[in-house]
């Protein structure tokens, strides 16, 4: 009984008719697997960007895009909710839009595509110039079986074993028993062969579009000054917001484009050394940069442009440990930093820094504060203090020791120094060549000063520069 | 009031009387009024407090306006100091101008107790263009968390760096903010003022001359003094001018270490 009849019968209704058998044939059965590959041999050694413009384009058909290599493409069909038809139907649709793509780009408008079963099977097809469609698994063998070894995508070290053994072709491969062809070549290669004739699943990464956020604004009267430019900005950066809190995310670079009367665009670029989302902080530092710009004319309209994105960890949240994440925990005064950074450089804020040294100057140094964190507890005292004991260092270290004047065999800071505290000896360095022998004195002068002065035992000892043995290291504020 | 003459025979009688009739009047040590001494020892206390302190009009508290609440302060650790200073010790917020020719008389020593509880906080501290650089290990030895400290280095430039101390004393982010600078006019400290006021930062600038009429939140100029016999450290404090205070004095500090 006939489909239709059955369905009259049940009280369906009358308008049903089954479809008929031609049809079934060249339509593609949304429950077996799908893969369309294009290769495009003129991406070689061009920019990533390429390939994922075309991408974009593939997003048209089916939301399942992959990119086996910086040169292919491939697009699962079976999940597509887009493509109705035939693969001839998906080719035609891709092709114009494909080649236009690649006009814009300065290449050739040449590709290849191959359409199987197996993903693998689709991208080495394509990759070896072969336009072939093979609708069952079962062809996948017959077809396959002409392809050199040296095609495949194994390492090259498995092709030479292959050849040695006077195999060249895939159907030499396909005779071998699997058992024996895995423990004499390997996993990668058994695997590799299962994937080809659509056994097992080949793991590729996934293409996802890039997140874009590009906005603008123009208001119906003109900015006339900065106050105006940041209110609309502000506006904006509200969207752009609650853009990254929907896809939890957070970025370091935006960019605007603010374009004039005379439809000239000016570009102010705002970077931030760790990632922030609060609009706030932006603000502020596109305030600094309107301040410090030129703007001759009222501004007609503002572009806010943002591609560069890194996901966003709440605080407390567990470290990935990937690179490019951070935790808001993480992030040192970043307003503040922030803004003074923009100003006066990006070396221009250090952290003070400690570690276990005799020599004063190396045991206290500045580093630059982007490797600093937020908020930390106090570090443990180092195990030893240097040979000097507590309270005995001064706060306010010279650059670099300041020889002082004699006068009645006594140093002179100002006026003669009187010695409080010391000797106290430090001898180090001597296995860089670079070593220093000195004795540290607490001296004060007729001002009240309190001063760290040293002997220079090295020079203490050579005549020539005896007199010339004092030097001024730091001072006790 | 009129007194008769047998009253106002001697002068000393005349002001005795004249204090017991008008008690309120003026002002005074006002825990003696209040224990309700008699007028010859209240005036005698009085003629005392004057002759040793210099100061008739001396305040107890700082003048607020009617409704204002005293302005919080945090202990210096020193007391002979919180003694000298109007609410007890420093400002939790607003500018303190520290003032001494030289350098190296303990002027940091000054401020360590206050330095070792502001960088436990939250908040960090900035040093912005001190004159050498500062020694991480003696800091830390002196229980200062350097971790949570940013310096701005001497070599900046003096706009920079007084636009960078208008910042850091705006944010809220930032709990103390110790500058350097050899001199600055009235209307900049004011305008720090304003800024420190804002982001409720406490802000410690160090001069090397008083600013005149100076609208900062504390004045005090630094002097070196001789060490103790037993060989510690001394530094003379003077209080030259108060917001809200009339008070002013001076006192010597032993410094520890």
């Amino acid at each position: 009984m006939s489909a239709n009849k059955r369905a009259l019968k049940q009280g369906g209704a009358p308008f049903l008719r089954a479809i008929p058998h031609s049809f079934h044939k060249p339509a593609l059965l949304t429950n077996k697997p799908f893969w369309y590959a294009l290769h495009f041999p003129c991406l070689n050694g061009h920019l990533h960007t390429h390939v994922d413009e075309l991408a974009t384009i593939c997003l048209s058909v089916s939301d399942h895009v992959y990119i086996p290599g910086h040169d292919t493409l491939a697009i699962d069909i079976r999940g597509s909710l887009r493509l109705f038809g035939n693969p001839r139907g998906l080719s035609r649709t891709l092709r114009p839009k494909l080649e236009d793509k690649l006009r814009q780009l300065d290449l050739a408008p040449l590709y290849t595509e191959a359409a199987s079963p197996s993903a693998s099977a689709s991208v080495l097809l394509a990759r070896t110039g072969r336009t072939v469609l093979i609708q069952q698994r079962d062809g996948l063998r017959s077809e396959l079986g002409g392809l050199a070894i040296e095609f495949l995508a194994v390492d090259k070290t498995i092709k030479k074993r292959l050849a040695s053994c006077g195999l060249h072709y895939l159907r030499d491969l396909w005779r071998l028993p699997s058992a024996a062809l895995r423990l004499r070549f390997g996993r990668e290669l058994s695997d590799y062969l299962l994937q080809l004739q659509g056994e097992i699943k080949t793991s590729m990464p996934r293409w996802h579009e890039p997140l874009l956020f590009n906005q603008s604004i123009s208001p119906d009267a003109h900015a006339e000054t900065s106050s105006d430019i940041l209110w609309l900005a502000g506006q904006l950066l509200e969207q752009m917001v609650t853009f990254l809190r929907q896809h939890h995310k957070t970025t370091d670079h935006l960019h605007f484009e603010l374009t004039d009367i005379k439809l000239q665009t000016q570009i102010l670029e705002l970077h931030t050394r760790k990632p922030v989302r609060e609009a706030e902080v932006w603000l502020m530092l596109l305030e600094l940069k309107v301040q410090n710009a030129v703007i001759p004319r009222s501004i007609t309209s503002i572009h806010l442009i943002c591609s560069n994105f890194q996901d966003y960890l709440p605080g407390g949240a567990h470290p990935s440990g990937k690179p490019g994440q951070l935790t808001d925990s993480d992030k040192t005064t970043p307003a503040l930093l922030e803004l003074l950074s923009a100003r006066l450089g990006e070396e221009a804020i250090f952290s003070i820094h400690q570690q276990e040294d005799y020599d004063p100057v190396i045991a206290g140094h500045y580093q630059a504060y982007e490797h600093a964190y937020t908020f930390r507890s106090p570090a443990k005292s180092p195990r030893s203090r240097g040979f000097l004991p507590a309270g005995t260092q001064p706060c306010l270290l010279l650059p670099a020791p300041v020889p002082l004047a004699i006068r009645q065999q006594k140093p002179v800071y100002l006026s003669p120094l009187l010695l409080v505290r010391g000797p106290e000896r430090v001898e180090t360095r001597w296995w860089t060549g670079q070593d220093i022998q000195r004795d540290y004195y607490v001296a004060r002068n007729l001002q009240g000063m309190r001063l760290w002065i040293f002997r220079d035992l090295k020079r203490s000892r050579d005549p020539a520069t005896a007199k010339s043995c004092w030097f001024l290291q730091g001072l006790f504020a | 009031m009129f007194f008769t003459e047998n009253q106002l025979n001697k002068p000393q009688d005349k002001l005795n009387l004249l204090l017991a009739e008008t008690p309120g009047l003026w002002r005074g040590n006002q825990r003696e009024q209040e224990q309700n001494l008699p007028a010859v020892r209240r005036s005698n206390a009085l003629r005392q407090g004057i002759q040793t302190s210099g100061d008739l009009f001396a305040d107890p508290e700082p003048i607020m306006a009617r409704g204002q609440s005293p302005a919080p302060a945090q202990s210096t650790g020193f007391s002979d100091l919180d003694e000298l200073l109007p609410g007890g010790g420093w400002p939790t917020s607003g500018l303190v101008e520290i003032i001494s020719r030289h350098k190296a008389i303990g002027e940091l020593q000054l401020l360590m107790p206050l330095l070792r509880i502001r960088s436990h906080q939250p908040q960090s501290l900035l040093w912005i263009t001190p004159p050498y650089k500062l020694h991480g290990p003696a800091l830390a030895e002196s229980g200062v968390n350097i971790r949570n400290s940013f310096v701005i280095p001497a070599q900046t430039r003096c706009n920079h760096a007084l636009w960078s101390i208008e910042k850091a004393l705006q944010s809220t982010e930032c709990g103390m903010v110790l500058a350097w600078q050899n001199w600055l006019g009235g209307r900049v400290v004011r305008r720090l003022q304003m800024a420190a006021c804002e982001g409720k930062t406490l802000g410690v600038l160090f001069h090397q001359r008083p600013t005149p009429h100076s609208p900062a939140t504390l004045q005090l100029e630094l002097s070196a003094a001789p060490d103790t016999d037993e060989g510690y450290r001394q530094i003379g404090i003077r209080l030259l001018r108060a917001k809200g205070s009339h008070r002013q004095g001076e006192i010597r500090l032993r410094l520890p270490g």
